[in-house]
């Protein structure tokens, strides 16, 4: 980035320090030079944040507002209590959405969220996540003897079969790799539970068998791949 | 539970199933032995005889709305009531963190401001004591690897001149009924973020504007509408450093003891009529009374209700017959997607301020929202509480807090590394009792919805601060529905002796 592209980033900056205040601030330099310099440094890492944000789409994005729980703005998740979403098929993400709006998949937090889009935004979300290249989730430790089991009661679960060969997810079948520990171990129980339905009965024959340490098995797996 | 409550949803239009389904359960609860309740229900025949188990009213929630509404009550004599809590304390989106020694720091809602007298008042009235928030100093702004520290007086450095633009269009939008604005079709059709977009505000200013609109807003930009924004400006007497700012706004002023302390006096001062771990589960006859309230201790019966909790928490409640279509859309729709999640770091001393420091963090494109100084007015500890991106942060408190105070350090110095202790609340996953902070309206849903926000439906009075007149979202439009409600009951209580 060039100097005078730096400059307006620090004039227009977060907190509008102001043109006449900026040149105050470059004749005090003299003075207070490393004020200053970090100003101008932080100005140029602002700009580039929104440059990089900006390849999202135009401000303001609807999107914006998922980054709260889900993944963070590039996909960085750090949480295990909220489900990442990056890299999960267009179909999936759409046939949630919709499941939340009906209350099929009835959820206080996502319903109300789901009813409240309009049709444009709801494709944004669905382009948005399905663009987002996902990570590995950096932030989960398990143990290998129960990472190791967990593989077992996967292939034994014949998960691939529809999750895909990576768990990397396939048309209305979610990605499972790498997904958030607690958010998974809360699904597989709700399956069992029967509190998240599913129609093709699939998910409760894998799911009934189970015994909690098996699901927290599974769970170990799937977050470390 | 869980399998009773879906057999009643089952059949809610099937009377005789739905009567059977209910004593059974009633049956099987363990009742608390007191007058307001019923340990089985009988037949119709038995409802005259069972009057004097009905109580006047009954209030649905004990943070600041219900317990205001509550301690009015009592105060007018009136003593047939009961404060029904599904949470094992009171205090609603308040909590205190105990830090040891009779000192806090909150978790949740914790400022007065300019003109928010109800809640001031209240303070006063309970002998609870306020103290200014700490802004003197520089902040520190974090991008990437970068660091600077800047004067901004307090506030956010939210432009001016578009500031005061907005502040010229809330003047039509009244802050409790936004709907009823002259402009309400042209503000509610479109976001902060597009009315923002059409103001060229720069890239970076766009950072600024997102995380701003979070913290006060819950939401993005693109997802909150301008007229539920204009309603807030409104509620700030059309001022938007009182609505923004620490120094002379919303955020000025702190509560001795934690904001929590204003709910634990009152209720302690109701006693035995706070009845905790009692969540509602069902409601019964509330067009015309007695309403029968089903809840996981017991069912009590009273004349009329306070529904002292937020819209979202009103839908998670099962009502035979169904609520009317208005009210049911309402809370069906209403957008409770603003979770929060909050952190406590406790050092020996507020040492930020020896260097000039302010102890406020902003970190755009990282996970610290706004961080800021919440230490005791006495010093006694240094403080610093932070609102972070959910996603972000990992969800181990342990690692949470560890990463923290790497930022801590990178804005504060290594001090910051060895914090005493760590405190954290994550509102949507410690119980189902809250869903959401605030409550950021996307466009279009106010005009549509709006209208049956406030008009009781049968014996139901609707409380809560989202019902405020004034401040709505905020503690102080808490304090004032829980007011308007006890005037409302009273009436019908005086209504129905007449």
């Amino acid at each position: 980035m060039d100097k005078a592209t730096t400059r307006t980033g620090g004039r227009k900056f977060f907190f509008r320090v102001g043109a006449l205040m900026l040149a105050a601030l470059l004749v005090a330099g003299v003075y207070y030079g490393p004020d200053v310099y970090g100003l101008l440094r932080v100005s140029h890492e602002i700009d580039t944040i929104s440059q990089e944000t900006a390849q999202l789409g135009p401000w303001p994005r609807a999107t914006d507002s998922c980054l709260y729980c889900h993944d963070g703005p590039k996909g960085n998740a750090g949480t295990q209590l909220y489900p990442r979403l990056a890299g999960q098929q267009e179909a999936y993400l759409r046939k949630q959405l919709k499941a939340f709006a009906s209350g099929e998949r009835n959820d206080p937090t996502m319903t109300p969220f789901a009813l409240s889009l309009t049709d444009r935004e709801f494709e944004s979300m669905v382009a948005n996540f399905s663009r987002m290249r996902p990570q590995r989730n950096e932030t989960f430790h398990g143990e290998p003897a129960r990472i190791a089991r967990g593989e077992a009661l996967a292939k034994a679960g014949q998960c691939v079969s529809c999750h895909g060969q990576q768990l990397e997810g396939r048309d209305v079948f979610p990605r499972l790799a790498g997904q958030s520990y607690d958010y998974v171990v809360d699904q597989l129980n709700n399956f069992k539970s029967g509190k998240r339905h599913d129609a093709s009965g699939m998910m409760p024959a894998v799911v009934n068998g189970l015994t909690p340490r098996d699901i927290e098995d599974l769970a170990q797996f799937l977050a470390s791949r | 539970m869980d399998s009773s409550e879906r057999k009643l949803d089952a059949a809610p239009e099937d009377g005789v199933l739905t009567r059977r389904g209910f004593l059974g359960m009633a049956a099987s609860m363990t009742a608390a032995a007191t007058a307001a309740v019923v340990p089985k229900l009988g037949a119709a025949a038995n409802a005259a005889a069972n009057e004097r188990d009905v109580i006047e009213v009954a209030i649905i929630g004990a943070g600041l709305a219900g317990l205001t509404a509550g301690r009015d009550l009592k105060r007018a004599g009136c003593e047939s009531f009961v404060v029904l809590e599904a949470r094992g304390r009171v205090g609603g989106r308040t909590l205190n963190h105990d830090l040891g020694n009779g000192y806090f720091s909150e978790a949740g809602g914790q400022w007065i401001g300019p003109g928010q007298t109800a809640v001031a008042d209240l303070a006063r009235e309970l002998g609870v004591g306020t103290f200014p928030t700490y802004w003197q100093g520089k902040s520190t702004i974090l991008a990437g690897n970068a660091r600077a520290a800047v004067d901004t007086e307090g506030g956010f450095g939210t432009d001016p001149k578009i500031a005061h633009e907005l502040e010229k269009l809330a003047q039509s939008v009244p802050s409790g009924a936004p709907w009823k604005s002259p402009r309400a079709a042209e503000f509610d059709a479109m976001s902060v973020g597009e009315w923002l977009a059409k103001k060229n505000i720069e890239p970076a200013d766009q950072v600024g504007w997102s995380a701003g609109l979070a913290i006060t807003g819950g939401a993005s930009p693109a997802r909150l509408s301008l007229l539920h924004w204009l309603s807030m400006v409104n509620s700030a007497e059309c001022n938007y450093d009182r609505l923004e700012a620490v120094k002379d706004g919303a955020q000025q002023t702190r509560i001795a003891g934690g904001s929590q302390i204003l709910s634990i006096k009152m209720a302690q001062a109701l006693g035995d009529k706070v009845r905790l771990n009692s969540p509602v589960l069902r409601i019964e006859n509330w067009q015309d009374g007695p309403v029968t309230i089903q809840t996981a201790k017991g069912v009590i019966r009273a004349h009329r209700v306070i529904m002292a909790l937020q819209p979202a928490l009103c839908q998670q409640i099962v009502y035979d017959p169904p609520l009317p279509e208005g009210r049911r859309e309402l809370q069906r729709r209403w957008p409770a997607f603003a979770p929060g999640r909050k952190t406590s770091h406790v050092y020996k001393r507020p040492f930020w301020r020896d260097k000039g420091l302010n102890g406020w963090i902003f970190q755009p494109g990282g996970m610290v929202l706004w961080a800021y100084d919440n230490s005791p007015e006495d010093l006694s500890f240094g403080v610093i509480n932070a609102f972070v991106q959910i996603s972000m942060l990992p969800s181990d408190p342990k690692v949470a807090e560890a990463e923290l105070s790497r930022i801590y350090a990178q804005a504060f110095g290594e001090e910051a590394l060895h914090p005493l202790s760590y405190h954290e609340h994550d509102w949507r996953k410690a119980d189902p009792w809250t869903l959401s902070c605030v409550s950021p309206m996307p466009p279009g849903f106010l005009t549509k919805y709006g209208e049956a926000l406030h008009p009781p439906v049968g014996r139901l009075i609707w409380s809560g601060t989202e019902t405020a007149d004034i401040w709505a979202g905020y503690m102080d439009g808490a304090v004032r529905s829980g007011h308007k409600a006890a005037l409302q009951a009273l009436q019908g209580i005086a209504a129905r002796r007449a």
